[in-house]
């Protein structure tokens, strides 16, 4: 009879709790706010300066093409940033930073194939533009520009480089000329590069208060100084079958973006927060239904803001943490 | 002479077949769709050899119109739309492209082909309206 008893209790245990897994809170939409901008769509995860403006990878109708769109977090006033073509050679897009303090950085090759780190003023004018040597057969998985000029390009070698490279991972350190001036090879993980390629994209950074760079890598983050040093490492817990695809930093929060597949092109969400100063995971969330599946921005006060269309404007919705 | 020139261009197309590879490399990139929602989709990243040659295709799992991207190889500067309502090559020629679906079944296996949609009529409001604001913003520089 006891026996009966626990089988059904074991049976109808939710799965998750099999898995030790925490239980993901349920976001619920907020305030509502219906933009006069037409229905646009745009690459990968938007990133936010300390401000709140949002920056998009504008899908302009091709992922090469180098345009970056600012939203202003008060007015939603626009400032489009465009990597125009260099002495004649069309520029094709690899990444975007964006500091604190707002300034933008597009990374992208031309056809000569070089790389150029392009460096914009804040009111769009490209004000300077940098050469970096970044290896052939790699694929570039973060970009990001310090405000004292320090750039870093992480990412992985891919199946078409020479066997003893492939899916090692690399970060470089170059300085305002592009001189390099530290690589991290063997500190950071390879990793199963076949695997890799048919996952979303990986990777995403931020710049925090501290002055550090936090680099997401794998299941941990890589906290670094702007000389290329391993200041902490922090771990968190993600399935295997979820990419992680952006990180942002709020009063002593951060939040790291989750995503994995769904049938022939969908992709779940799920936003999990830990203590900045800690490590610890503090909560992981779930969108409801309503709110869609794109959160492209955080802040501790006002949680997440979701990205949706309506009667073709663009209208963002505010989630708070709960 | 006139089989000399029909040789002539099918070496032509047979090489721009060869040549339309992606760019450097193909990514999994997260899209949102012109409608605001999330998909995933191959992109190409970089440049290589092909991209060059204009002979792309778009394919959107989008729900609505506007220009929602999946790249695919040689879309990577002139791609050119074959009907006013579609964005780029019609989708039976471009599965008709060796090298096309060897790349489709390489990322998506035996998953479903996927769904073409033809953009709006307003695909280009977007467009439109970034140029506007680029063209006050330079006035202003």
């Amino acid at each position: 009879m006891w026996l009966s008893i626990l089988l059904l209790l074991v049976a109808f245990l939710p799965s998750n709790i099999d898995s030790g897994k925490t239980q993901a809170r349920v976001l619920k939409a907020g305030h509502t706010r219906l933009l006069d901008i037409p229905q646009f769509g745009f690459y990968g995860t938007p990133q936010s300066d300390e401000d709140g403006d949002m920056f998009f990878h504008a899908n302009t109708g091709s992922f090469s093409a180098a345009v970056v769109l600012k939203l202003s977090h008060s007015s939603y006033a626009p400032t489009v940033y465009v990597a125009d073509e260099i002495s004649q050679t069309h520029l094709m897009f690899l990444g975007f930073s964006v500091t604190p303090e707002g300034i933008v950085s597009i990374l992208a090759q031309g056809l000569d194939k070089k790389i150029y780190s392009i460096k914009f003023s804040s009111a769009g004018a490209v004000i300077q533009r940098t050469i970096l040597y970044i290896p052939e057969k790699f694929a570039v998985n973060d970009f990001a520009v310090f405000e004292s000029g320090t750039i870093i390009v992480s990412g992985f070698y891919l199946p078409e480089a020479a066997p003893e490279l492939r899916g090692k991972s690399l970060i470089t350190f170059f300085d305002e000329s592009g001189t390099i001036k530290k690589q991290l090879k063997d500190d950071i993980s390879a990793i199963d590069v076949a695997k890799a390629i048919k996952k979303i994209s990986e990777g995403g950074s931020t710049i925090g208060k501290d002055g550090c760079l936090y680099i997401l890598q794998g299941n941990e983050i890589l906290v670094m100084g702007q000389e290329g040093d391993i200041v902490r490492r922090i771990k968190y817990e993600k399935p295997e079958e979820y990419s992680a695809t952006k990180i942002a930093i709020s009063r002593g929060l951060i939040s790291v973006w989750l995503a994995k597949n769904e049938g022939d092109y969908g992709i779940v969400p799920e936003y999990i927060i830990l203590n900045q100063s800690s490590g610890e995971m503090m909560a992981e969330y779930v969108p409801e239904t309503e709110l869609g599946n794109n959160a492209i921005s955080f802040s501790a006060a006002d949680g997440f803001t979701f990205f949706k269309i309506e009667s073709g404007k663009v209208k963002l919705t505010t989630a708070a943490l709960r | 002479m006139k089989n000399g020139v029909l040789a002539l261009v099918f070496f032509f197309l047979v090489s721009v077949v060869a040549m339309a590879q992606c760019g450097d490399h193909v990514a999994i990139q997260q899209v949102t769709c012109c409608e605001g929602g999330l998909v995933r989709l191959p992109v190409c990243v970089g440049f290589g050899t092909g991209c060059e040659t204009g002979t792309g295709g778009i394919i959107s799992p989008c729900n609505s119109g506007g220009v929602c991207g999946y790249l695919l190889p040689g879309d990577c500067l002139d791609a050119k739309a074959t009907n006013p309502n579609d964005a780029f090559a019609h989708p039976d020629e471009w599965f008709a492209r060796a090298d096309a679906k060897a790349f489709h079944d390489a990322i998506f296996g035996n998953e479903p082909k996927i769904k073409f949609v033809s953009c709006s009529t307003d695909k280009s409001e977007f467009n439109n309206w970034l140029e506007a604001k680029l063209r006050d913003q330079r006035k202003r520089i």
